[in-house]
């Protein structure tokens, strides 16, 4: 079939128009002309992206009946989806066309009009080129389940159920032990500002329980999941009934799944049994819930105590963001039980990130709570031998002696995981899809980390980010709306395909399964992102990535070198 | 040790561990030895195991080379350092079933090059060789001559450090020390060191001489694709004419397609009619890779392949700053 | 050469950009009006891992002088390893290219992000005053084969 392509060139207004010659890139492609096989349209206009360029452009195509559609003008990061738009409004389907950028890439960056010109024409020739290379792809729309799995029942999982459920959608939140809250349930005061909240976190975990939207399943876990945003599957089970498995639908997972504490007893500095008057602040937080005061294991309240900050940070190579506050509240906590108790804090580095903090250590200081900057610091029970900055030595015995270990991943972490199929970063914790551009997603879409299984923080953090993924799952999943999934994907050719699952190994999104009845890799569709990895790392060239094709690319190439 | 070798094999067909044997055995030609496939416990007779037997056997596990062994059969596989190698390469890319293979390990002292020893009698016809422990003996009409081993053995096995299979179910004899080669790619580094044009020059020379046979893929145990991309006509990558850089594309395209894959075992050098030394190119690519990488391909069964894996903080000297 | 002719002689130059980083920074040196010289040809890719050898070979062989391949900086890809991955095929292309006798500065690597408008250019400047410096590509290309 004979095959008519028009290529328009957009001025910009005086962008493009005043530095690249337009008529002799016309006049040049217009060369292209065939009368057997291709036909060209050429034609400038002032403002493509326009409400009236794009107007102009749906006539052009309709009354030229174009096959294809080139595009001279802006960068594709501005204007390619205006202008796949414009197609989608007329009878050529989008991907037979190609926005070609004269503007940054030519007319903005050469001065000489004459270089600029030619620099415009090879690339618009190899826009004509690879754009009659281009095939049509078809959109396919996806029906969604709006419902969320929250997996923890911490205080991140509940803020993150809540958030959803308030929402109208459906939320199975699981967790592995017999109680909601995790440990924020066990704190009588909560930072930055000491406020009691063991009645606002109760309170939100009674919320939950009675929430019409929200399943609570105790004593389960997650045991498999399989499918892409809109549409998991995920397959859960009962920790005490082994035969116990439920299977839930859903369209997008909130990973909760908390923290754990550095084992300070695997320290060889820090020599203790469980006899010792030696305790993680955690504990102190819990005997202060259970019975509203500190004592020792005699029963007593502690004379002096000391409070050792940092256990186990070089080791994780971390810091854990809150336990300076957390041992500070202590510190307080303890000049509240008795003003006479000698309360000491050993630390070497300081975390006071909240703008209320430095008044509070202020003030607790001004109490009397000294604190001792240290160089190294060991215990032997209640012993203390410790190296100031400025290398004197010194050996204290105390009554009670409090430590701060390293937050680190909550057990079984590796394994969640697997089998989520994301990954972990470098410290154990689950790793976010931008550090700073996008905290709360995951490489897969539909599945966000939150609160301490994404790293050291506080509560305060924890819910700003339940409630900031639940906003995200919001968004992306909206109740009777289908989705439209990427269509310039992967796509195995089964012919080539040898098998190997190197492909397997690359992609970083589990798009490629592996079909071992037929012995070959098959892109899942809706997962894949287009990065073409896979492409660049297949052996036998059995992997297309669409719209990036070997041909299209390799067209445009050889035109740009003519 | 031919005799342990063929003792073994027929106790593993007499305890049926084995339905079939992919071994060698004599060939018709003085120096050859032929890739035998055997199915009964007498047969074992046939085996032999000597410097001659440098096919790699592995190739024989390839989808394309399949048809010769049944999927569902045991098969038991002679195999040397090299050939050991391109089955641990074949269990990492998915080509075959650990649990249906019984490896069974010679240990290797190198294979000749026979084209070598035609190059040292200047081509005339060898009608007998045998082997002593670091000569061989050639005779023919009218000539009688010793050669030293070293100066005929295989480029592949003149620095090995892996003379046996990585992973065996039987070793015949004892294994021979590994990594006892401290400089493993001295040829490398002396080409390496010549200047720019020499190299290319060199490089022109040598593929000039290439007729475009595909002997090299054809052999090579780690070229298993379905349709290599020398037949891909859209885009053409390589044009069909023995033109030079054609030529120099389709060599340097395959190597890159083995990078991190190739196990050094040499069989496109000796299966080259045109005698060009393309090991050359892919001993430069797997020092690269070992320096680089700390990867050698064909030693570890859970080693993900070499380029579909990274380390975040590698060296990335050839990345302008 | 004529010396007239080196003078005059503009070399062309693949320049592959990965979508999210090196060609947004190619954009951002464009809305910046930042010159650098015209002798680069872009060919737009997802990311760097789409990036197969085979293209860089092919492209010398059909006449460019060089070849550019520019993706994010570690750590910053949008496809979170692309460019790691990339890395790792470059890590043996080039010394490989090298070896066969192929000028080191015909095929050269970078990390551009999409805020370094500025480093894009001088990456481009900084190729392109390379190749001329080796000349018109005679290696690898067909049908002037020469040393």
């Amino acid at each position: 079939m004979k095959k008519k392509v028009g290529i328009y060139i957009c001025q910009c207004g005086p962008n493009i128009a005043d530095n690249v010659d337009i008529d002799k890139i016309i006049e040049s492609v217009s060369a292209f002309n065939d009368a057997d096989d291709l036909e060209i349209v050429a034609k400038p206009y002032g403002l493509l992206c326009s409400g009236e360029g794009k107007d102009y452009l749906k006539q052009e195509i309709e009354e030229n009946g174009l096959t294809h559609l080139v595009i001279g003008a802006c960068s594709p990061r501005d204007h390619n989806n205006t202008f796949i738009g414009v197609c989608k409004e007329t009878s050529l389907n989008p991907y037979l066309y190609k926005l070609i950028n004269i503007r940054e890439h030519c007319a903005w960056i050469i001065h000489d009009k004459d270089k600029a010109t030619e620099k415009a024409i090879q690339y618009i020739r190899g826009g004509l080129r690879r754009v009659l290379y281009q095939s049509e792809l078809f959109e396919n729309k996806l029906d969604t389940n709006p419902d969320v799995l929250v997996i923890g029942g911490g205080i991140a999982g509940i803020e993150a159920a809540l958030s959803l459920a308030d929402a109208d959608r459906q939320v199975f939140l699981i967790e592995k032990t017999d109680r909601l809250g995790g440990k924020a349930a066990t704190f009588k005061t909560v930072l930055p500002k000491q406020q009691d909240a063991v009645e606002a976190i109760q309170l939100k975990i009674q919320t939950v329980q009675d929430h019409p939207h929200i399943q609570v399943m105790l004593n389960t876990r997650l045991d498999r999941i399989i499918g892409f945003l809109g549409n998991f599957e995920a397959e859960v089970r009962s920790i005490d009934d082994a035969e116990k498995m439920t299977e839930l639908k859903i369209g997008a997972m909130v990973v909760a799944s908390g923290f754990s504490l550095y084992d300070a007893s695997t320290h060889p500095d820090f020599i203790f049994s469980g006899d010792d008057e030696v305790y993680t602040a955690l504990q102190i937080e819990q005997m202060i819930a259970e019975k509203n005061q500190v004592t020792t294991r005699s029963g007593k309240a502690p004379k002096s105590v000391a409070m050792i900050h940092c256990v186990g940070r070089e080791e994780v190579g971390y810091c854990s963001q809150i336990c300076c506050n957390a041992m500070i509240k202590l510190a307080a906590r303890f000049k509240t039980q008795s003003p006479d108790t000698t309360v000491k804090v050993f630390f070497r580095d300081l975390c006071l990130p909240h703008q209320d903090d430095q008044a509070f250590y202020n003030e607790i200081k001004a109490q009397g709570v000294e604190f001792v900057r240290v160089n190294r610091i060991a215990t032997e029970g209640s012993q203390i031998k410790f190296t100031t900055m400025d290398e004197n030595e010194g050996s204290e015995l105390f009554d009670m002696v409090v430590l701060a270990p390293a937050m680190i991943p909550a057990d079984g972490t590796p394994d969640l995981a697997t089998k989520l199929g994301i990954s972990l970063h470098e410290t154990g914790f689950f790793q976010e899809a931008h550090q700073a551009i996008n905290p709360v997603a995951t490489a897969t879409d539909g599945i966000f980390i939150v609160g301490t299984a994404h790293g050291p923080r506080g509560i305060q953090a924890t819910l700003l980010q339940a409630q900031a993924a639940a906003s995200k799952i919001r968004v992306q999943l909206i109740p009777g709306e289908q989705i439209v999934p990427e269509v310039r994907v992967s796509e195995t050719l089964e012919a080539f395909c040898m098998g190997c699952k190197t492909c397997l190994e690359v992609c970083h999104y589990g798009a490629i399964v592996f079909d071992e009845d037929k012995g070959i890799s098959v892109v899942k569709e809706a997962v894949c992102r287009g990065c073409g990895n896979c492409v660049g790392s297949c052996p036998s060239g059995a992997i297309q990535l669409k719209h990036f094709t070997n041909p299209q690319l390799y067209q445009e190439m050889i035109e740009a070198v003519q | 040790m031919v005799k342990a070798l063929r003792e073994e094999v027929k106790r593993l067909f007499e305890e049926k561990k084995v339905d079939l044997v992919i071994g060698w055995g004599k060939g018709s030609l003085p120096m050859t030895a032929t890739p035998i496939f055997i199915n009964k416990a007498e047969d074992a007779e046939r085996l032999i195991w000597d410097e001659t037997c440098s096919n790699n056997l592995a190739v024989y596990l390839t989808k394309d080379k399949r048809q010769l062994v049944k999927t569902d059969q045991k098969i038991g596989i002679v195999v040397k350092g090299c050939d050991g190698r391109s089955l641990v390469l074949y269990a990492v890319e998915n080509q075959i079933q650990r649990e249906n293979l019984v490896i069974i390990g010679v240990p290797c002292a190198g294979v000749i090059d026979k084209k070598k020893v035609l190059k040292h009698i200047e081509g005339k016809e060898v009608l007998s060789a045998s082997f002593e422990a670091d000569r061989m003996t050639v005779e023919g009409r009218g000539f009688k001559t010793e050669i030293a081993k070293c100066d005929v053995l295989s480029d592949s096995c003149l620095n090995c450090n892996h003379p046996n299979a990585p992973v065996f179910d039987v070793f015949i004899g004892e294994p021979r020390k590994s990594d006892s080669v401290e400089d493993v790619y001295p040829d490398v580094e002396a080409f390496e060191k010549l200047d720019s044009e020499a190299r290319w020059k060199t490089m022109v020379e040598a593929y000039s001489k290439c007729i475009r046979c595909y002997a090299c893929r054809n052999v090579c145990p780690s070229c298993y694709c379905t349709e290599c991309f020398v037949d891909q006509n859209d885009p053409q990558w390589i044009g069909k004419s023995p033109e030079i850089t054609d030529t120099l594309i389709f060599h340097l395209g395959r190597n890159l397609h083995v990078a991190g894959r190739c196990v050094e075992c040499g069989a496109c050098e000796r299966a080259c009619p045109a005698d060009i030394d393309l090991l050359k190119l892919n001993r430069k690519i797997s020092k690269e890779i070992l320096e680089r990488f700390n990867f050698t391909a064909g030693l570890d069964i859970n080693e993900k392949p070499a380029l579909a894996s990274f380390c975040e903080n590698e060296k990335q000297d050839f990345i302008m700053g | 050469m004529q010396e007239k002719d080196k003078k005059d002689w503009q070399p062309k130059i693949l320049a592959i950009l990965c979508n999210w980083c090196s060609y947004a920074g190619a954009d951002l040196a464009g809305v910046s009006r930042i010159q650098y010289p015209p002798n680069i040809r872009v060919l737009r890719v997802p990311c760097s891992g789409r990036v197969d050898p085979m293209f860089i070979m092919k492209s010398l062989q059909n006449g460019f002088d060089g070849v550019l391949v520019s993706g994010c900086h570690p750590g910053d890809c949008h496809y979170l390893s692309g460019n790691y991955n990339a890395r790792r095929k470059f890590a043996v292309l080039k010394p490989l290219l090298e070896y066969i006798g192929i000028e080191t500065e015909r095929v050269q690597f970078s990390w551009v992000s999409a805020g370094e408008g500025e480093r894009f250019a001088e990456v481009v400047t900084k190729v392109t005053n390379d190749i001329r410096k080796v000349g018109p590509a005679k290696r690898l290309v067909k049908g002037v084969v020469s040393w």
